[in-house]
């Protein structure tokens, strides 16, 4: 369905970001992009939804295929009509403005009311918490609610693919296994997910196929259950050895935290 | 001061109402105003451009409307109808010419600037005032031009004040479009302006073409501009429009300012009191003291005392974010 082939990009025109990745999501699956802190799983998500430009990045080389259509350059409103939906790191909701209004917002490309109707429902099943505040302002609502008016926000768009840039960033465990079952609710509805996570327990735990990333390159990839069982996975992002590594998860725990005070 | 007051009262308006007829004139200036701070604001909040050529928006707008009026004598060269309604279609038809010219200049001058810091973007809108004005200062001439109203100098006796057909026009003319614009932020296209205004990369994410947001904000802001240009060049204010028109918008900078320079809610109420608060200096306080036209710096006044306690003005988000 979605298939990225050796992407090169450049930001500034200097910054090489990422040298040549390859990946590919399939219809009905969960596919998980993991990497420490950037190694590039933003910005394969920005070169796929077409965001790259307002950050001065360009596409220098490879190709993005969704449906076997070329759309390495298409617009990001043209990519959103194709089904093709992104639920950005940090969540991104437009704090201003309320529940209904940010679901709305979600569904402009949508011109078909009853369309947008039924997607709105959707919403309001499968987010319980927000079907009591849509017309309460989204910045005053608690982080958790927050990432699921950012979902559903994307659904509106009705996506054949939903790319979640970090959904779990800076949510309490509770909070984070309930938008995995949301994620793996919306994948049974028939939407497929590329899903970014730096909490690769959580992604490995619901994905069908994992990539992992580092420095801009796939350094490994592979069915789910066995990058799950593999050693270094283990080591670098499941913590489960602690020892020589625990110095550079600390940093990263850091940052994590740092970015959900922000 | 209160010999004056008492004096104002006794020579010129002995059966109606000073304050009324204040309070009257004060809220038809703050309309216009109005008009113009909700014009500028909405260009502001949508596309992050402080426009130093609102004023050339309000007096472009206001000659082209004399043109389709006077000079193409649109539509009463093809038809014969009631005067307003005649006039009606004139204006709108200069609306829609104000409309296109907002577009064409947002993207011919603001749009290549897009990423650029504020205040080079604001250089540019100086630049484009001092074009535009260049020409249409060239294109009037020396002397006003009329807006052909269908009301002239006529005015309504209410018993206790004295109000000008205009007037009455311009407050149902305001009324109406602040009622317009509040519903086109609730629509599906001012919601994507109000996302696109908050977060522009989130709003593109969902699909909005922020392009076309930019456009239709700048259409908006022009015709807005347009309106209270058509109103500042009717009587009881200056009769027909001349190149100082735009300074109406340098009176009306108080105002936005005011009112928080991001809020529209802001805008129509700074409009109004800075209106108000001119109108009454105006009328009371012209003791010798105070010199003549001290009613023109009311407004900086206000401003500068709002200011002092709410740093952001009365509306305004504290913060101004930016992606
Ligand atoms: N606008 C930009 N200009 C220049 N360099 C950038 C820009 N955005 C990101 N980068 C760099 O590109 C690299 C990859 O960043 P990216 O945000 O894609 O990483 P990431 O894997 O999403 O990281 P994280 O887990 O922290 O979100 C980083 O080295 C980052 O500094
Ligand atoms: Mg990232």
């Amino acid at each position: 369905m979605l298939e990225v082939s050796n992407l090169e990009v450049v930001y500034n025109d200097v910054v090489l970001v990422l040298r040549g990745i390859s990946l590919e999501a399939r219809q009905g699956q969960i596919v998980a992009l993991l990497g420490a802190n950037g190694a590039g799983k933003t910005t394969t998500a920005r070169a796929i939804t077409g965001l790259l430009d307002v950050h001065e990045g360009d596409i220098t080389k490879g190709a993005i295929r969704f449906e076997g259509e070329d759309i390495t350059h298409t617009l990001p409103s043209d990519r959103v009509r194709k089904g093709i939906s992104q639920v950005m790191e940090g969540r991104r909701i437009f704090a201003e403005l309320t529940v209904d209004e940010n679901l709305a917002a979600g569904g402009y490309v949508n011109r078909d009311r009853s369309l947008m109707h039924t997607a709105h429902d959707r919403v309001m099943t499968l987010f319980p918490p927000l079907a009591g505040r849509r017309s309460q302002v989204a910045g005053y609502m608690s982080g958790g609610e927050q990432q699921m008016l950012a979902i559903g926000r994307a659904l509106m768009q009705t996506p054949k693919l939903m790319i979640l840039d970090e959904p779990s960033l800076g949510l309490a465990p509770l909070l984070v296994q309930r938008i995995a079952d949301i994620i793996v609710e919306i994948n049974r509805q028939g939407t497929a997910v590329l899903l970014i996570e730096q909490n690769a327990h959580m992604a490995l735990s619901i994905a069908n196929h994992g990539y992992v990333m580092e420095n801009g390159k796939m350094v490994m990839d592979g069915v789910a259950e066995k990058l799950q069982a593999d050693e270094d996975i283990q080591e670098f992002y499941l913590g489960l050895h602690a020892g020589q590594r625990k110095s550079f998860r600390e940093v990263k725990h850091y940052k994590r935290r740092k970015r959900w005070l922000s | 001061m209160t010999a004056e007051v008492m004096s104002g009262v006794i020579l010129g308006q002995a059966e109606h109402s000073q304050l009324a007829g204040a309070v009257v004139s004060g809220l038809s200036l703050g309309t216009i105003y109005a008009l113009l701070a909700m014009g500028f604001v909405i260009i502001f909040k949508a596309t992050q451009v402080v426009n130093f050529a609102h004023g050339a928006l309000a007096t472009v707008g206001a000659f082209i409307t004399a043109g389709v009026a006077v000079e193409l004598n649109f539509p009463g060269r093809f038809l014969d109808v009631h005067p307003l309604f005649g006039w009606s279609i004139s204006v709108m038809t200069a609306l829609v010419l104000s409309a296109l010219m907002g577009i064409i200049l947002e993207r011919i001058f603001l749009r290549p600037m897009v990423g650029e810091d504020l205040f080079s973007v604001a250089i540019v809108t100086l630049g484009m005032n001092v074009i535009l004005m260049t020409i249409v200062t060239d294109y009037i001439g020396p002397d006003p031009r009329s807006m052909a109203d269908p009301w002239g100098d006529a005015v309504a006796d209410l018993g206790f004040v004295i109000i000008a057909h205009t007037e009455i026009a311009q407050f149902i003319v305001a009324v109406a479009l602040v009622l317009l614009v509040a519903a086109f932020f609730r629509s599906r296209t001012g919601i994507a302006m109000r996302a696109t205004a908050f977060d522009q990369e989130a709003a593109r994410a969902q699909g909005i073409k922020v392009g076309a947001i930019f456009a239709i904000a700048w259409a908006i802001g022009a015709v807005l501009a347009t309106v209270g240009g058509i109103f500042g060049s009717v009587y009881p204010r200056r009769v027909g429009v001349y190149s100082d028109t735009a300074l109406l918008v340098f009176r009306a900078f108080p105002a936005i300012i005011l009112g928080g320079l991001d809020s529209v809610v802001g805008a129509v109420i700074g409009g109004l009191s800075v209106g108000v608060a001119e109108a009454l200096a105006g009328s009371y306080l012209n003791h010798p003291w105070f010199g003549t036209g001290f009613s023109g710096i009311v407004p900086y006044l206000l401003m500068v005392g709002v200011l002092f306690i709410r740093p952001y003005g009365i509306f305004g988000t504290e913060e101004i974010r930016r992606v």
